[in-house]
């Protein structure tokens, strides 16, 4: 129980949202020409959204997709193209409102319905970093919103949440992680050419990712083994290495590494992004803020005050409640 | 938080990550059990029994009760997880190509290919193409080239047939490339000879 509910200052929460918000925009900008046709009917399209859409309806009608805007639109006139259109506007502008923290919440929620919703109907279209948005905007969606430096914070005063309930939604999205590192790890240890670099080859020679010229990816042939077996090595311990004080900074760096490395080689700047987020809102900052915490409890203990962000907002009061005996929380709320 | 809330919180926990373990554990099976690793084929069996614990739970198998397998498939595309993380794992694939032999009114021929605008619409047109090549059901297959062949159809109208060459492509290995081989190779491996509706017919506008 305790380490699941760790209190937090809630930093890594504002890391996420910006970071998703980011995320999006990047997702849908660069698809702005060509998102009509990716997601088109059939005959109108490149492949057929209906098809995917049937194929997603088959495992389960709960899944999103946007087909139900394009009938919802049909409803009062309007054309296919105008519902797609209206969806990528629509999951642009929550991009542009997690970045800001403007309704955080429904923000969220639109960006989580339309992202997965265009994953689903685009089927086949989809890849890994799809996935990983996905789960982001998941998370971010179920999280104690908004956060403390959002424009909704400032705007409205809301009271902020619970540290032990931050902290419990940050434990979330870091076990998710270490889920998502360790069977990474372990399949492809599984893979032989892991262990003599050719899929290193593979990955950096085959197209559309040969970004690197093929004879400077040659000249560094001999370091491609070791790079392989690094990886395996590294996504593996990922799940081990990332509690330890000692460890964290060290093997977050070279995650993070990684993925800028990946998305600067092989041009997947989405997936490159959306790991680096996830990394750093779930094991990045707030380290020192979580050591504050724990030492503030033990200062309650004693009698002492809290620091200001753990007494969030009005109706709240920042002297520590030693009435309330060996409660968790320092903070009493008077309304 | 209240310890209803608390425990709330833990079971919610306890479920997401069982069903994370689950997909990634029913991933890595049905890699194991179809010889696609380092682990010897010898063990088939045993990852075939193993692997029927997480079908089940999942719902990923053809008898499973239907309003059980609406709820799991629901929220785990919902969160997210309902693919396991064995990206590039556990090797990296060859990459396919998908080629259209255009014939025209006039009576010459042109290579075409599925084109879309930018740089990030072409890696989700890279995974259909890989999606396609894994596909097993040659109909669906067929279908899906199909498809894409009538998007090439509705930019050229003055196309009249096109023949769909569908194959792999092997660059050279390192030490090839040091030996001075430099090129791609595409291996053809599925010819369709495709008989489309012409676009006005289909409802298309060229």
């Amino acid at each position: 129980m305790a380490f699941l509910f760790a209190a937090d200052s809630g930093r890594w929460l504002t890391l996420l949202r910006i970071g998703l918000g980011l995320v999006i925009i990047s997702y849908a900008w660069p698809l702005r020409g060509d998102w009509n046709y990716l997601f088109g009917g059939t005959g109108r399209g490149l492949i057929s959204r209906q098809l995917f859409e049937a194929l997603a309806s088959s495992q389960s009608p709960l899944i999103p997709r946007l087909g139900w805007l394009v009938t919802f639109c049909g409803y009062f006139g309007l054309s296919e193209n105008f519902a797609l259109s209206l969806a990528w506007a629509l999951l642009l502008g929550a991009g542009c409102f997690l970045l800001v923290g403007f309704f955080s919440r429904p923000a969220a929620i639109l960006a989580w319905f339309l992202q997965l919703a265009a994953a689903k109907s685009g089927g086949f279209l989809s890849y890994g970093a799809d996935n990983f948005i996905t789960i982001g905007l998941f998370y971010l969606m179920i999280a104690p919103l908004p956060d403390r430096w959002s424009l909704d914070q400032l705007l409205a005063h809301r009271r902020a949440a619970n540290p032990d309930r931050l902290g419990f939604h940050r434990r979330l999205l870091q076990i998710h992680l270490c889920f998502i590192y360790l069977f990474s790890g372990l399949t492809k240890c599984l893979g032989a050419g892991w262990w003599d670099g050719t899929n290193i080859w593979r990955s950096l020679t085959m197209p559309p990712f040969d970004l690197l010229p093929i004879g400077l990816v040659a000249s560094c042939a001999p370091l491609l083994p070791a790079l392989g077996i690094s990886i395996c090595l590294l996504e593996t311990s990922y799940s081990f290495l990332i509690w330890p004080r000692w460890s964290r900074r060290i093997v977050l760096c070279a995650i993070c590494l990684m993925h800028a490395a990946i998305g600067l080689t092989m041009g997947m700047y989405l997936f490159a992004l959306i790991m680096i987020v996830l990394n750093l809102a779930a094991f990045g900052p707030a380290e020192g803020e979580l050591a504050e915490v724990l030492n503030d409890r033990e200062a309650r203990r004693k009698g002492g005050t809290l620091p200001a962000w753990y007494c969030p907002g009005p109706g709240w009061s920042n002297s520590l409640d030693n009435t309330r005996g060996s409660g968790e929380h320092g903070a009493s709320f008077k309304g | 938080m209240s310890s209803a809330r608390h425990w709330i919180c833990s079971v919610f926990c306890a479920v997401q990550f069982a069903l994370v373990g689950l997909v990634c554990t029913h991933e890595t099976l049905w890699l194991l059990e179809r010889n696609l690793t380092i682990i010897p084929a010898r063990w088939d069996s045993l990852w075939r029994s193993i692997d029927r614990a997480p079908s089940l739970i999942l719902a990923d198998w053809k008898g499973a009760d239907p309003i059980w397998r609406t709820i799991v498939a629901g929220y785990i595309s919902g969160a997210g997880i309902e693919a396991g993380y064995g990206y590039f794992a556990p090797n990296v694939p060859l990459p396919h190509a998908l080629i259209f032999e255009c014939k025209y009114r006039d009576g010459h021929f042109d290579y075409q290919s599925p084109v879309v605008a930018d740089a990030a619409a072409h890696l989700r047109l890279t995974t259909l193409i890989e999606q396609v090549a894994r596909i097993d059901d040659a109909k669906w297959r067929e279908e899906l080239i199909r498809l894409l062949a009538r998007s090439t159809w509705k930019r050229h109208p003055e196309i009249v047939s096109i023949r769909a060459l569908f194959g792999s492509i092997s660059s050279p290995t390192a030490a090839e490339y040091r030996a001075g081989k430099t090129e791609h190779t595409f291996t053809c491996q599925y010819i369709y000879s495709l008989a489309l509706p012409r676009p006005e017919a289909a409802g298309a506008t060229p």
